[in-house]
Order: structure tokens, then sequence, then C-alpha cells
């Protein structure tokens, strides 16, 4: 797991090596000494800059690139076969930002991963995934591969948030339609379709009776919403 | 240069913070927040500030306003062509009050901006009361409601305290607060950087809006370059408390001339997986400004570096000679290098 935010997720009182060794010798049969061994091959891999010196560092001495690193090394200890990162850029700047997704992408190819990416950041989504699941108030929304999501939203809330997003390149010419309202907190959730007091398409009588079913509308593409019939 | 009336020049500001360590507060280092940077604004126009973090740009934003006193430079206010400029450092504290109803800031985080102990009548209200403008409690709950008003907010919520709205509204309220007094120049310090992408959108709109409406000039700090793109006339790009590239927006996307900037357009994902692109990575981290390398600050981590660029800081210059869109530039090989940006 690649939690969010780097600064936090690390003890402060230990170092970076430590810590990563911990995860080592706790799920292998492995000496003290392999294991640091093996957290220093771990930080070569992930792009960390000498990395036997940068084993002692405290996660204070790192920038935020580099502390995403360490987290990244550390999730990879055991060669895990599924890896869930959960907003592993938003706290970084974007040429940091650039530089993690490179290394999400690289190593995924060279260990063969799963990866679960959780993000609000539809352009990281449109890098990374191959699948995409939107969720809204804690329900699945829409389910469809990434070139299908973008060039094919089904869900009024898909819409809405894929043409609330600023595009770099067409500049001030472009329209920016915002979903109206906001996310509401979830002691308050409306009946029926969760969506319906935003939705632009509110069909009165239905969607706030009744919950919508996620149903596959075409292949490999589900979407919760009356709009659409199997 | 035309008949817009330049409302804000700033010129050679400076703000150097000490480091200082241990008990005698000894001064050990000095950080270069911000070092020498030259710009201005005209009137009803929008000037972007990007770069990444801890580069100075909220520094230079609250600089502007004298919320942090700079160290030296001068900053020139005019409030109209007439008005002789104004030297916003030589006021004293009665005229700096004074003038300081002209502008207004926006800050960034939405949830510690508003006193979670003052009422949403209050908190608009203050300036009204701080400045001695309205006296009477009927009028300001009525000034108050059209301020909400304007920012789309329910008048029924005046009486609400901060934690009953959400990150969205909060905003608004704090865009209320910064038009209360009908500022012409409003500071807006990454005001959508902590919001939901849906409601993003919404706050920018409004802006947008409220800058036709009110003929307002932003200074508009943001590290999110789609979002400058959007929202600004014109883009200057800092680096490590130094001003590196100002040009109008559209020339500065489409024809970067600093390849610090090229690197910035290249990292941005775009929210569309067929575009695949080569991406510019930049080695390493951002320079540490209390120990900066020599030379161009950016030289270690540039594709395009040479000797040169080790030894000599280059200048800022404008490269197009043309006084109505100048494109400044600080790069020894700007007329050189062939750059890309981004485009459609």
């Amino acid at each position: 797991m690649i939690f969010q935010e780097p600064m936090t997720s690390f003890s402060p009182v230990h170092t970076i090596g430590n810590q990563i060794m911990e995860v080592i010798m706790l799920h292998q049969n492995v000496s003290h000494k392999e294991a640091k061994d093996k957290a220093v091959e771990l930080l070569k891999k992930v792009g960390m800059p000498k990395p036997t010196q940068m084993i002692d560092a405290y996660p204070f001495n790192l920038s935020g690139g580099m502390r995403q690193r360490a987290m990244i090394a550390m999730a990879l200890s055991c060669q895990p076969s599924l890896l869930i990162a959960d907003e592993p850029t938003t706290a970084v700047d974007v040429t940091i930002q650039a530089q993690v997704l490179e290394l999400v992408k690289e190593l995924q190819k060279e260990l063969n991963m799963a990866l679960i990416i959780i993000t609000h950041d539809l352009a990281v989504i449109a890098e990374l995934a191959d699948k995409v699941l939107i969720m809204y108030l804690g329900k699945n929304v829409e389910y469809a591969s990434v070139d299908e999501l973008f060039y094919n939203p089904k869900h009024p809330y898909t819409k809405g948030l894929l043409s609330s997003i600023p595009k770099l390149g067409k500049g001030s010419r472009q329209r920016i339609e915002p979903i109206t309202g906001s996310v509401p907190s979830p002691y308050e959730i409306s009946s029926g379709c969760l969506f319906h007091p935003r939705c632009p398409h509110f069909i009165p009588g239905v969607c706030d009776k009744k919950e919508p079913p996620f149903i596959e509308i075409e292949k490999n593409h589900k979407v919760s919403c009356f709009l659409y019939k199997r | 240069m035309d008949n817009g009336n330049v409302l804000l020049n700033v010129n050679s500001l400076k703000k150097y913070f000490p480091r200082t360590k241990g008990f005698t507060k000894k001064v050990v280092g000095i950080v270069k927040a911000v070092d020498k940077v030259n710009f201005f604004i005209k009137e009803g126009e929008t000037l972007a500030l990007v770069g990444e973090s801890g580069c100075g740009k909220t520094t230079t934003g609250r600089c502007v306003l004298r919320a942090i006193e700079p160290d030296s430079g001068k900053i020139y206010f005019k409030m109209n062509n007439k008005d002789k400029p104004i030297n916003m450092l030589d006021l004293d504290k009665d005229k700096l009050k004074e003038i300081r109803k002209n502008m207004a800031m926006v800050f960034q985080d939405p949830y510690s901006s508003l006193n979670p102990r003052m009422t949403i009548l209050e908190i608009v209200g203050e300036p009204f009361v701080i400045h001695k403008i309205v006296t009477k409690r009927r009028e300001l709950e009525e000034r108050v409601a059209n301020l909400l008003k304007m920012v789309r907010l329910d008048t029924e919520y005046m009486r609400r305290y901060p934690h009953a709205f959400s990150g969205g509204q909060r905003q608004r309220i704090a865009i209320a607060r910064a038009l209360a007094l009908q500022p012409k120049f409003i500071v807006a310090d990454e005001p959508v950087s902590a919001l939901d992408v849906s409601v993003q959108a919404q706050i920018l709109n409004l802006l947008g809006e409220l800058q036709d409406e009110f003929n307002l000039t932003y200074l508009f700090i943001a590290h999110n370059l789609a979002v400058v793109e959007y929202v600004s006339t014109r883009v200057a790009v800092m680096y490590v408390g130094k001003m590196v590239e100002l040009a109008d927006t559209e020339e500065l996307f489409s024809n970067p001339k600093h390849p610090y900037t090229e690197a910035l357009l290249s990292a941005v994902p775009k929210p569309d997986p067929k575009y695949k692109k080569k991406r510019i990575i930049l080695k390493g981290d951002i320079a540490d400004p209390a120990n900066p390398p020599s030379g161009c600050y950016f030289h270690p981590r540039c594709n395009y570096a040479q000797d040169i660029c080790k030894d000599k800081e280059p200048p800022l210059v404008n490269i197009t000679g043309d006084e109505e869109h100048p494109h400044y530039v600080a790069c020894h090989f700007a007329d050189k290098l062939n750059l890309l940006g981004i485009k459609d």
C-alpha cells in the first residue's frame, strides 16, 4: 500500500531503513544484515540517490518526492502481486508527480503487479489505469475501460466530472461546466439515486424513489442510472 | 504601453528570511524567498504566479499587500490613470490602512482561513467594522446579505458558523469577505487547490464572473497549470525565489522560452488516455533556497545546461522587444533553444 501523504505515513523517529527492514524481517525469514541489503536494493530500484547513505536518513531529511520513493520501496519489499496506491501524487508537485508516475509504471511492468489506484485526479487515471470505477457517496456509479470512460461516459456524474476540469492547451476559450451543488455529508444522504439532487437529467418520481441497479449496458461497461436500459 | 492603467508595479522586491539556530537565535543562513522580483499588473487583468512549492509564490503575494514586510524594493499602486503612483512601502500605518481598502486576499485553505468562533455575518462584515464604514447593525446585515448574494450563497446562512459549510461554500465566504470593500485588486493564493474538482470549476467560474462585473484585477497564485491557463491573461513562472519567465498566457504555453517552463508544461498529465507523450522528467528535487546552486539556479536540473550556466546568473530580458506584449526570460540560451509548448 502506498499512502496519500508521504510526510505523515512514516514514523518520524525511525530511519527509513529501519522501517523498510521491519517489514522485510516480519514477513521473510532473514537476518538483520540480509534485510539491510535488501532494503538498499529496494531503494536503488525506486531510484533513490545514494541508497547506502539514505537508508540511515530520517523521513524529515527527505523531500516529498524522495519520501514517496521510500514509501514505494517499502510497499514493494515483499514482492506483492497487488499494489494499492491511495492518491500517490496529490501531495507532491507536478514535476515530482511526473517522476513518481513514471516510476510506478516502470515497476508495474517489471514486477508484473496488479495496481489499484485511488485518486480524484482524472489526468492521473488517464495516464495509469486500464479500467476505471467511479464512485459517489460509497456506491458504484460507472465502470468501464479507460478509453470507453473518457470518450463515451454514460452516467451524468461522470460526464459532469469530465467537463469540470480545465484542459491544458485549450486556454480560456474552453468553457468548464461545474456540477451544481456539492457533495452532501454522508449523514444526510437522499433517497433513491444518491446523485439525483445534483443531476441535470433528474426524472421526478423515478430517481428520487428507487435506487438504480448497476447494470451492464455494453460489454464491460456498467452504469447505475435510470437513463440506460440493458 | 497602451492606455490600460498599470495598477500595480513591483520593482526588485526582496524578502530574505534568516535561518536561526539554537537558544541565542544566531543567524546561520539566509533563505532568499523572494529575490529581486519585478512585474506589473494592468487593471482588469489576471496575472498568474506559478512554480513548485517553496519557490516564493505566496511570499510574493503577501509582500505585495505588505502582509509580510518586504526587505527592499518598490511597490507602486495606482488607482487610475490620473493619480500619481503611490509606493506602498513608504506609507505609515494609517495611510496603509486607507489604501488597503482597495486590495484584498483570498487564502489557500478555506478550512483554516475562517475563524471558527465567528458567524458568517461577523466574518464577512468585519472589514466594514474595522474601517468604521458601517456602524448600524441593520445596515451591516443588509450589506453582508448583498455580498452573500453576489457569491451565490443563501443569505439565511448568515448566522451560522463556518463548520456548517462545505469547502466550496467556505471559499465563497472568503471571496465575499474579500469583496466587502469593493477592492480593485485581489490576491488569490491557491483559491481552488484545496477543493474537489467539481467544486473547483464553480469557484473558477465565479471568480471570472466577478472580475467581469467589477473590473477586478487578480494576482492569481497557483501550481495547477491547467487552472492557470483557464483563468489568466499573463503568467509569471518562479523558480527558487526568482522570476524565470513572464509572458502572455497563450505565448507562454505555446512558445515557452525557459527550459523550466517547458519541463513544467510537459510534466502535467493530460486527462486523455490516448495522449501518451514523451515527457521531460526533471532530475532531482527543487533547489534549497537557503543554499542555492551557483549561476542559474536551475542548471543542476536543466537538460540544456552548459558551462556558462554554472558561473553566470542570466538576467531577465524582454526577448520580443515589444512593449505591449513583452516576453521576459532569464536564460542564457533563450533565443537559441527550440522548446516545445502545449498545442491543441
